[in-house]
């Protein structure tokens, strides 16, 4: 059975954006969304995330607030992993990212 | 600083294989457990490195997510001492080793001299033998050796060098020698010039090798005043003499009855910094500065030799701060006169040469009041005075005797 989206949902992340900005508040901490930085195209860093969801050689699934974020390439390699932060490594070709908002 | 605390906890390879190695991740992460360079060595197996210490918390994390693993590879600092333990004969063979190189570090091979420039009169051999006579040998630990008194021995023995300078380095003893610069005696022959005095003083004793003499016994001379001419008539010639004179020297001393002075009480600290030689100092233990009011501070420093000629680009220092304490001296009158004398016998002392004969002193109290005593200390010696002062170069024209034939006439 599919969950049924929150038709307010859309309503309630502008609102919350707009207090974040108001506030002068860091996004990643005010509205639960990740910070992605990239490194050329070999190291890449998300910042609060939710976890692991798929990890391959050529492929790594994270999951991050409301979606996830896909990293493919070849030869990647979690260097390192923690709540706060994970750092992959490797051969980055494409990010592809899914919100669901 | 990161990998350092890494080493010193210990890390451990792991490989992972089972269906649920995402969930097992993510239960090390939540557990927060260190995990990184996670990589898939094959499509059933993934490596990863964890902390030493985490390694019995991952069993029940592998449980859940149904997962197994198994330690591949151990390193770091804890796992290094266990292997150690086990290896205790290791361990001290090591020790043993690094204690041997150690001491026979301290035993020279072989006993050098050197020179900065050729000997003439002295030879190596009895420089060698002149050391080994005061146990610089080779085999023969530093140790047991005395430098200092080797080397005063080698001057005693040796009376053409004028230093000795002995030194181990590197498996070997090194005597340095310097020979003493002789003067050309001949040259100095043929150089004409006078005999003027060195200093003040009363002419006590005359002898005239060659010249002729300008003053006697008894005259009072000053410095400068010719004492030998060099000529004997017409002829110019090197004035030689032995000249001795009655020469006088004073110092002055001053002693209170009560005087403050400083003595170490014993108790002393020390700090260790390492220092770039460009004003930036580290300091790895000790304070930075006197835990002491009053202190004698005393810093040594020490170039940080890697291998041979190999130094590292920054020193240590070894800074020792000795307390010191105020102390009261109170003296009584004859103390305190004693005292006196004796710092202006000292002062005088150290203007008299070491060749000079000391023959009388007299002592004159200036001022002796109630508290400050001081005093006036002359030293009669007997010593050399006579300077040997060669002419101008243009003067240096041999002056034959007229002929009866040709007259007065010089020529050059």
């Amino acid at each position: 059975m599919n969950k049924k989206k929150n038709p307010f949902a859309a309503k309630k992340q502008s609102l919350r954006r707009a207090m974040v900005n108001a506030l002068d508040i860091p996004a990643e901490v005010g509205l639960d969304v990740p910070k992605i930085t990239m490194t050329g195209n070999y190291s890449l860093t998300v910042e609060n995330h939710k976890g692991i969801i798929d990890y391959d050689l050529d492929r790594i699934r994270i999951k991050i607030g409301g979606g996830w974020v896909e990293i493919i390439g070849s030869g990647l390699m979690l260097e390192t992993m923690s709540r706060e932060e994970l750092v992959i490594e490797g051969e980055i070709k494409a990010l592809n990212l899914e919100t669901g908002l | 600083m990161k990998n350092f605390y890494r080493w010193a906890n210990g890390s451990v390879v792991i490989f992972i294989h089972g269906a649920g190695i995402e969930k097992f991740l993510n239960l090390v992460m939540q557990e927060q457990i260190e995990i990184r360079e996670i990589c898939w060595q094959n499509e059933e197996l993934v490596s990863a490195k964890v902390s030493w210490y985490s390694l019995g918390r991952l069993r029940h994390l592998a449980r859940r997510s149904k997962c197994r693993f198994r330690v591949y590879r151990k390193s770091g600092l804890p796992l290094f001492l266990l292997r150690m333990k086990r290896r205790q004969a290791l361990v001290a063979g090591t020790f043993l080793f690094a204690a041997v190189v150690y001491m026979a570090s301290f035993i020279p091979l072989q006993v050098e001299v050197e020179s900065p420039e050729p000997l003439t009169t002295v030879r190596f051999e009895d420089v060698i033998s002149l050391a080994a006579e005061k146990g610089i040998q080779p085999y023969r630990s530093t140790w047991f050796m005395d430098f200092h008194e080797a080397e005063a021995h080698i001057l005693r023995g040796q009376p053409a060098l004028s230093w000795v300078g002995i030194h181990s380095e590197r498996g070997k003893v090194i005597i340095s020698v310097v020979e003493r610069k002789m003067a050309d005696t001949e040259e100095s022959d043929l150089l004409f010039g006078n005999i003027l005095a060195g200093k003040d003083g009363l002419v006590d004793h005359i002898l005239v090798r060659r010249g002729t003499a300008a003053v006697e016994k008894g005259s009072t001379v000053t410095a400068g005043q010719p004492l030998v001419w060099g000529n004997n008539g017409q002829q110019r010639l090197a004035a030689d003499a032995i000249i001795q004179a009655r020469v006088w020297y004073q110092g002055f001393g001053e002693c209170s009855r009560v005087e403050t002075s400083y003595r170490l009480t014993g108790e002393a600290a020390t700090s260790f910094a390492l220092d770039n030689g460009k004003g930036k100092s580290l300091l790895l233990w000790g304070k930075k500065e006197s835990p002491y009011a009053l202190c004698h501070e005393e810093a040594v420093v020490y170039p940080l030799v890697v291998w041979g000629a190999w130094r590292l680009p920054i020193s240590g220092v070894i800074t020792d701060y000795a307390q010191e304490e105020a102390v009261q001296i109170e003296r009584s009158s004859d103390d305190a006169l004693a005292e006196a004398i004796s710092r202006g016998k000292m002062e005088a002392q150290k203007k008299v040469p070491a060749s000079a004969e000391i023959l009388n002193e007299h002592i004159r109290i200036i001022a002796k009041g109630l508290d400050l005593y001081q005093v006036q200390v002359t030293l009669e010696v007997r010593e050399d005075i006579g300077v040997f002062v060669p002419l101008a170069p243009e003067d240096q024209v041999q002056l034959e005797l007229p002929s009866e034939e040709e007259g007065a006439t010089p020529t050059e």
